[in-house]
């Protein structure tokens, strides 16, 4: 790996899911993107300084940093949590399952994003807002079918963003953002 | 194709907004706080040279009212080192400032003022004294690592090698027995208008690990082993082993490998938790 762009690199393929990953401590975005930021940069301070040995395991002691700091955010804030680990509906997880989990949210995510804006929309008020298909076609003026066919094309985006083997539409992407010169 | 985790969805899509948590925007908000990064062109040091540059440019301002031009690094919000320009290196906890001379330091003084919890890992030379003015507090060295918490309460110097007068401000023609040495392993308070320090028990066996990342114990009770490690790394470290010990020094900031180490040495289990 080039040494110039090896941070970089670390942001490309890190930062969404840690910021995931800060996001089920602090619940909230910005909180969240600060907390990686610091992290990034107190990585860069350490390595680039040549003045630590290197770490084995780069992704681990990022998680691990994110955590910490996650945690001493939510104790400054006065939060008296007895079990502060990251938390789902089915209750606490181990720190590997949390990183993948954080890891495929962080690819939900990105495909969301991608999501046309109404089907997006559309997806939200369903996910979000947990409103039925009934609800969202009263509120959106479209019929209960376009709804359903919409967050059904949605969903089915979703599962092949999901799947690292079903490549194709992440290579279109790549080269559309890479024009011919 | 594989299948959606429903908690998974719902928490993306309960937070989702539009364009944040883009990597390429994280990205240049990185760069412009920290210049662009070029690894391995810059010596041991270099990156605290360049911060120290960078503070000094962007966050200079200058004490006119104190006479000499003061070079002032700035509060920082995280961690940093800053090299002087005699080649001490200057960590500065968050909250920290510290300022100095702008002309002649190195050459006709090494005098420094702080406040906050600074550790300094002074380049020696014996024929000018590296001198800290910190609150109530002043401290004479010739070549030495150790750190200095200054604050309303008080002041408190901890010497992690090397030898150190620790005295109250504003005494002419200092001598030795108008303070304290001070040496490795040693932590001293000055109480705010106390003539004199006194030696004291630091909190924990290794208060400059903030800055060091270096963890020193001399048949240590491992309890308190673990406390100073968990209160460091944000963890929860536990064992079943009773009224152990431990010798040894323990570098790093990956508390996996740390307590690895110990349980190795130790012969024993310790669980790890997030508080």
């Amino acid at each position: 790996m080039n040494p110039d762009t090896d941070i970089r690199e670390l942001f490309r393929r890190h930062y969404r899911p840690l910021c995931l990953y800060a996001l089920h401590y602090l619940k909230d975005a910005d909180a969240a993107e600060d907390v990686v930021q610091e992290v990034f940069t107190a990585w860069w301070q350490k390595t680039g300084s040549g003045a630590r040995e290197p770490v084995a395991n780069v992704r681990s002691y990022l998680y691990t940093m994110v955590r910490n700091r996650c945690i001493d955010a939510l104790r400054r804030s006065g939060l008296q949590a007895d079990h502060l680990q990251p938390e789902d509906a089915a209750g606490l997880i181990a720190d590997d399952d949390a990183q993948e989990r954080s890891e495929r949210e962080a690819r939900l995510w990105q495909a969301v994003e991608r999501l046309p804006r109404r089907r997006r929309e559309l997806l939200l008020m369903s996910k979000r807002d947990a409103m039925s298909y009934e609800e969202i076609a009263e509120a959106a003026g479209l019929s209960v079918n376009t709804v359903r066919n919409q967050i059904s094309r949605a969903l089915h985006t979703l599962r092949s963003a999901l799947s690292p083997d079903d490549s194709t539409a992440d290579l279109l992407l790549l080269l559309a953002a890479f024009p011919a010169a | 194709m594989k299948e959606i985790q429903d908690n998974e969805l719902n928490f993306v899509a309960r937070h989702f907004r539009s364009g944040i948590f883009d990597w390429r925007r994280a990205w240049q908000r990185f760069v412009s706080a920290n210049g662009r990064p070029v690894r391995h062109a810059f010596p041991a040091w270099g990156y605290a040279l360049a911060t120290a540059f960078a503070a000094i440019i962007l966050g200079v301002f200058l004490f006119t009212q104190q006479g000499p031009r003061q070079t002032v690094i700035p509060v920082a919000q995280t961690v940093h080192t800053v090299q002087l320009p005699d080649g001490t290196a200057a960590t500065l906890a968050p909250g920290a400032t510290l300022s100095f001379r702008s002309r002649g330091f190195g050459s006709r003084d090494r005098s420094v003022r702080m406040a906050g919890k600074v550790f300094f890992a002074v380049t020696r030379n014996e024929a000018l004294p590296f001198e800290i003015t910190a609150a109530d507090g002043f401290v004479r060295v010739l070549g030495t690592r150790f750190q200095i918490d200054a604050d309303s309460t008080g002041t408190a110097v901890d010497v992690v090698d090397g030898r150190v007068l620790f005295a109250a401000a504003g005494k002419a023609d200092l001598r030795e027995t108008d303070g304290l040495i001070l040496t490795r392993g040693m932590h001293a308070e000055l109480a705010p208008g106390a003539a004199l320090p006194v030696l004291a028990d630091a909190d924990t066996a290794n208060p400059a690990a903030w800055a060091t990342h270096s963890f020193l114990y001399d048949n240590t009770p491992l309890e308190e082993v673990l406390k100073e490690l968990g209160a460091h790394f944000g963890c929860t470290f536990t064992t079943d082993a009773r009224g152990r010990r431990l010798t040894g020094q323990f570098d790093g900031s990956d508390p996996a490998v740390i307590i690895a180490l110990i349980e190795e040495a130790l012969d024993i289990h310790i669980d790890i938790r997030p508080l």
